[in-house]
This record gives structure tokens, sequence and C-alpha cells, in this order.
């Protein structure tokens, strides 16, 4: 799995690439919480992300609450029919914004 | 590190470099120096010997022309004595000048005045000329009275002809008067030239452009002696006789030795240092630094986690025994790790057993519904759960659950949730069930786990279950015939997930030998060695046209499952509820 960021003032784009699962999905958890403090709008891009597993959807649940509680949003774009199923069948559709 | 090691190396091979040039620098300075000053201390004794030499010479020049002029002059008064009447015929006295090979002849009266007198300027008549008027000329004045005096002047300026002249003279022997000669000293003229000092200044070579310079110094001890460095040249000053001898050579000229010596020295040690550099270089890179690297390696792979991994780099004995420590601590570190992990299987172990036997395993047939159940837990307690129980002689709730994460937070998570979707299920529609468990998990839940679950409510008597999906795999349903499809139901989203969720209940009708198959992700997600997946695909395939008993169909989807992940160690919990309506 690799992570790139960019920020631009109150926006952070992630775009992440591989799989995310119960060995990344600590490796995601602590980069985002080091880039988290002062963001607004959170673009996690997920046109690379092949796979999701529960681990990763706990690190995309804790995101999300984190935005939720500072008034911000969470959006999660380009994600392909595999984990665009995963979000569906976990109900995380209702949850998250999916562009 | 091999850097750092060669830039420190570097550093010292250059320093040692410097070091080594700045003593050969002050070593050859100083020996050109002694060898300036020895090269001076010898010119000087060879100019001393040479003005000693042409001091001698002239001495002796002088002497014989004094001597032979002295014994001219007795002649010419023995002469007179023999013949005084010579005196009086000018032409015999002269041809007596010429043949005593003289410039001039003189002879006075008894009172010292001149009386008779030729020179080879017939011009000039000293005849009256009173010797005791002038200072050089009275000299002569006591041979009037003294038989014996004789005098022998040194050579003078005369007066008359203002070029250097000498005069001796000696007393009258027949009668009291001076009898004396004059002439031009060439040969001492000569000799003094010769014995000039000013000459032996210029004719003495100093090294190339070396100056010597003799200065007459009366006043100075014999054995003064004195080393100068001016500016741009040094200088031995020693004293002899009367002079002060100064010999002074370039700076330039002294160092020429030492210049070439170094400039050969440089070149070499270029070399010598470099190879130096090179060889200790690769010496210690092939001793210590490879030794380093290989120690490192190894370590890197013991952190790695292969406790298996022995060190052995033995190229010195201290690589040795460092090799040896480190395979020593490691094993130690491996026996360490072994028990605690025997002491920590064993509590998992335990853990799992408590976590088994709180899922119910009476799978006795009932009049109305046939059912059965399995976990197979992976090497760690997990978070998957089953139930069913009756709420009513009527109703019989089915559930499946699987809570994110593994380990003991999981399995203690799994718990709580298990008891209290029971109760709530006991106690209330499933939909509002659901949204109650949900609330209630929402609770505290700092950890942000999260579970999926499955469950349904059948109303036995007329075969309709009421049921909600909160983000759990899609049950497979078989119908009589044995077709198999997935329950495409709405999925609702995970439990503990957000206060917000509401949990919708869907009506499923069953009609008699209609099965459902309740299933965790770690069915359809168990993977063999080339990492594909099991997949719902395949597990549909296993489901359909089958008419085998619940039992029969755990037993099967478990052995499916294992044969297609092979060798590959099961990663998840897998977990599944087979019921069928009656």
């Amino acid at each position: 799995m690799e992570v790139k960021f960019n920020k631009q003032d109150s926006t952070l784009t992630v775009a992440i690439s591989g799989n995310i699962d119960t060995v990344t999905a600590p490796e995601l958890d602590t980069k985002l919480q080091e880039n988290l403090s002062g963001i607004k709008d959170l673009i996690l891009d997920f046109a690379a992300v092949d796979y999701i597993s529960s681990a990763g959807l706990r690190v995309i649940l804790m995101a999300n609450q984190q935005l939720e509680d500072a008034d911000g949003t969470m959006t999660i774009k380009n994600a392909n029919d595999d984990v665009r199923d995963v979000f569906e069948m976990t109900g995380f559709d209702s949850l998250l914004n999916l562009d | 590190m091999k850097f750092i090691f060669q830039k420190w190396l570097f550093l010292l091979v250059v320093l040692a470099f410097l070091i080594t040039f700045a003593a050969s620098w002050h070593l050859h300075s100083y020996l050109a120096e002694l060898s300036a000053i020895d090269m001076l201390e010898s010119t000087l004794s060879g100019v001393s010997r040479k003005i000693s030499i042409t001091e001698d010479n002239l001495k002796a020049v002088t002497h014989l022309s004094d001597a032979a002029a002295l014994a001219k002059t007795h002649a010419f008064a023995l002469l007179i004595a023999s013949d005084p009447s010579i005196l009086h015929n000018k032409e015999k006295l002269d041809a007596v000048r010429k043949k005593l090979d003289v410039d001039e002849l003189h002879v006075s009266d008894e009172k010292g005045v001149l009386q008779w007198s030729v020179s080879f300027n017939k011009s000039l008549n000293y005849r009256g000329y009173d010797m005791n008027s002038q200072e050089q000329s009275a000299a002569f004045m006591p041979a009037l009275t003294d038989k014996k005096f004789e005098l022998v002047q040194k050579p003078q300026v005369s007066g008359s002809y203002k070029i250097l002249f000498q005069y001796v003279g000696v007393a009258r022997i027949d009668k009291p008067g001076i009898v004396q000669i004059g002439y031009r000293p060439e040969r001492i003229i000569e000799a003094q030239h010769l014995a000039d000092i000013k000459q032996i200044e210029e004719d003495t070579r100093i090294g190339t452009n070396g100056t010597l310079y003799i200065i007459e110094k009366p006043d100075l001890p014999a054995d003064y002696k004195k080393v100068t460095r001016t500016g741009n040249s040094i200088q031995l000053s020693i004293a002899f006789g009367k002079y002060l001898l100064t010999a002074e050579l370039p700076e330039e000229e002294m160092y020429v030795s030492r210049d070439s010596v170094l400039k050969v020295l440089i070149i070499g040690n270029l070399i010598l240092f470099g190879v130096i550099f090179i060889l200790v270089s690769r010496l210690l890179q092939k001793v210590v630094i490879n030794g380093i690297y290989s120690v490192n390696e190894s370590l890197h792979e013991i952190t790695g986690g292969n406790l298996e991994k022995q060190v052995s780099v033995s190229t010195t004995a201290e690589f040795c025994t460092l090799s040896n420590g480190i395979n020593e601590t490691v094993s130690a570190l491996k026996k360490a790790i072994e028990n605690e992990a025997k002491r920590l299987d064993a509590e998992l172990e335990m853990g799992r057993m408590i976590q088994t036997s709180i899922l119910p395993v009476d799978f006795t047939d009932n009049e109305r519904y046939q059912l059965h159940a399995g976990m197979f837990t992976a090497r760690e307690v997990g978070g998957d759960f089953y139930d069913f129980f009756a709420i009513d002689k009527d109703h019989l709730a089915i559930l499946i659950a699987d809570v994110s994460g593994k380990g003991i937070t999981a399995a203690l998570y799994m718990m709580t949730a298990k008891t209290l979707l029971k109760e709530l299920l006991q106690k209330h529609p499933v939909a509002e069930a659901f949204d109650l468990a949900n609330q209630e998990l929402c609770k505290n839940n700092k950890a942000h786990m999260f579970l999926t679950a499955f469950a349904g409510v059948i109303d036995l008597n007329t075969g309709i279950m009421t049921c909600v999906n909160a983000g759990h795999n899609p049950p497979v349903f078989i119908y009589a015939d044995g077709t198999a499809q997935y329950l495409k139901i709405k999925h609702c989203l995970v439990l503990s997930a957000s206060r917000k969720a509401r949990y919708t209940a869907v009506d499923l009708q069953f009609k008699k030998d209609d099965k459902i198959i309740l299933y965790t992700d770690g069915v359809t997600e168990a993977m063999n060695c080339s990492k594909q997946l099991f997949g719902e695909e395949r597990l549909l395939q296993t489901l359909s046209a089958n008419n085998a008993s619940p039992q029969e169909i755990v037993e099967l989807i478990r052995t499916e499952v294992s044969e297609f992940a092979g060798a590959e160690p099961q990663s998840d919990d897998i977990t599944l509820l087979v019921m069928r309506y009656k």
C-alpha cells in the first residue's frame, strides 16, 4: 500500500494505492492521524485501491467520525466496483459520501 | 558508515602528508642553511688564504726591489768615492744613471743642498734644492753625519711628476753628503696591483650570484664570526687580519637543492600516501566493514522475524566473539519467546474454549425445522459468532455476526454483542432490536469496533421470516428444488458504526424444505496459495442442486474451503449456520 498526501488550505486529498487489509490498515491509520489536524475536507482517492477489508473499513469509519466531530466532510472518490460492493454490503454507502 | 570511515581515513592521510611535508621542509631548510654556511665558510677561508699569499708576495717583491735599489745606491756612492770627478761630467753621470736603470741621481754637499743631479727628464733642474726644505727629503738628512745611514723610502706621489716615485739614500763615503737615487717602482706597483684586495673581491665567485665584500676594519677581534639572515640572503662574516670578509648568498640559491628535493619528495609522498590510503581502506573494508555489514544484515533478518538466522562472521577473533554473543542472545530470546508463546497459546486456547462454550450446540431435530451450525476459528480468538434460540413456541431467531478485528478485543466485544442481541431480540421486533443494540453499542465505543450481523425471526407456523442485514455477507437461500441464490435484501449499516443508523426489516417466505445458509467472510475470503479468494460464485456453485441436510452442508462448505485453501493457513474464523424449514 502507498499513500500520497496533497494539502491545499483545509482540504486534504489522500491518494491510496494497493490493498487496505489487516496488515496495511494500521499504517494508513497512523498516516491519516498525522495529517488530519486542521482539515475540514478530506478526500480519499480510491482509484488505485484494489481491496478493502474490515480493518480498512474501521480506519475509514474513524476518519469519518473525526471529520463529523469537526463539522467537516469526508468524500471517497473513484472507488472501483469491488470496493463499492464492499461499501454497499456493509451499508457504508449510506454513511459515507461516495463520488 | 563506509564513507564516514573513508572520510576520516582520508583526513588522517592528508594530515600525515602535511606533517611529513612540513618536517621535510624544516629539515631540508636547516640542512640547506648549514651547507650554505659551510660553503661560505670555505669560500672565505680561500679568500683569506689568497689575501695572505698576495700580501706575502707583495712583501717579498718590495723587499727584493728595496734591496736592489739600496745596492744600486751603495754602488753609486762607491763609484763617487773612487772617482769624484765623475760628478762634474754630466754625460758620464747620465750614462751611470742609465746603467743603474734608475730615473734620477742626486748628490748633496755637506749642508744637504743638491749640487749634482741627473734626471730622465732633462727639463728638470734640481741643483740648489735644500733636502731639509721638505719633510719627504728631510728624512735623508741624517746621512750627513752618519756614515752608515741608509734609507729606502716607501713609494710616494712625486711632487714633480704626479706619479709614484721612490727614493733611496745613503751617506757619501769620501766627504759628508747625501747620495740618492730616485726611480719609478714599476714592479712594486705591479705587485701592489696584483695584491689589490678589490681584485680579489671581484675575482671570487660564490655560487652563481653570491657576492664577496672585503672591508678594512682593523679593530675586530681575531675570532670574529657572524651569520646574518637578511630578507632574501644569508651572510657570513669573519675577521681576517685587518679585514672584515663578508660572503653573501641569495636565499633562492641556498634553497635550490631543498626545493628540488622537496619536489621529488612531494611526488613520492603523494604516491606513497595514496597507496597507504587505498590499502588501509581495502584492508579495513575487508576485515571490519564487510563484517559489520554482514552482522547488520543478519541482525536485520533477525529483527525482521527470522530467529533461526545465525550470525557467522569469522574474519577476526572479535567478530567471532560478536557473532557468538549475538547468536546466544537470539537463541535465549527465541527460547523466551517460545515459552511466552506457549503461555499465550494456553491462554488463547482457554479463551477460545470459553468463547465457543457460549455458542449453542443443541442441534436436535425439531418437528418444524432442522438446524446445524459451526464455528471454525483461526489461530487467534476471533470475533465471529452465531446464535439461535426460541422466542416463544412459534418463533425461532437465528443470528450470525462478525466483529471487525481479531484478538482479545474482538472476542470481548463479541461476548457483549451476543448477550445484548439475544436479550433485545427476545423482547423486541428484529428491526427495533437492532436499533436499540446499535444505540447501546455506539456508547463508549472508543476502540471504534463494529460488527456485521444478520438476524431473522421466523414464524414457524407461517414460514415468514422477518430479517435484518446489518452490513453482513448476503445469506444463501436454497429452494426446495435445489436452486440456490443470494438474498439481496436491503443492506443496512454495520452495527456500532453510527448512532444515526436505522435498521429496516424485510420479510421472507419459507416453504417446506427451503434452506437458508448464514456464513461469515471467512468463507468467501478464504485464500489459496496463489492469493485467489474462494468467492461468492464458488460458494453458490457448492450449494447449488444440493439436497443435503444442514449438518452435511456445514461439513461440505468446511471441506470445500479447506481443499481450496490447501496449505495456506486459515486467516479468519469460518462460521456457518444452516436452517431447513420443515
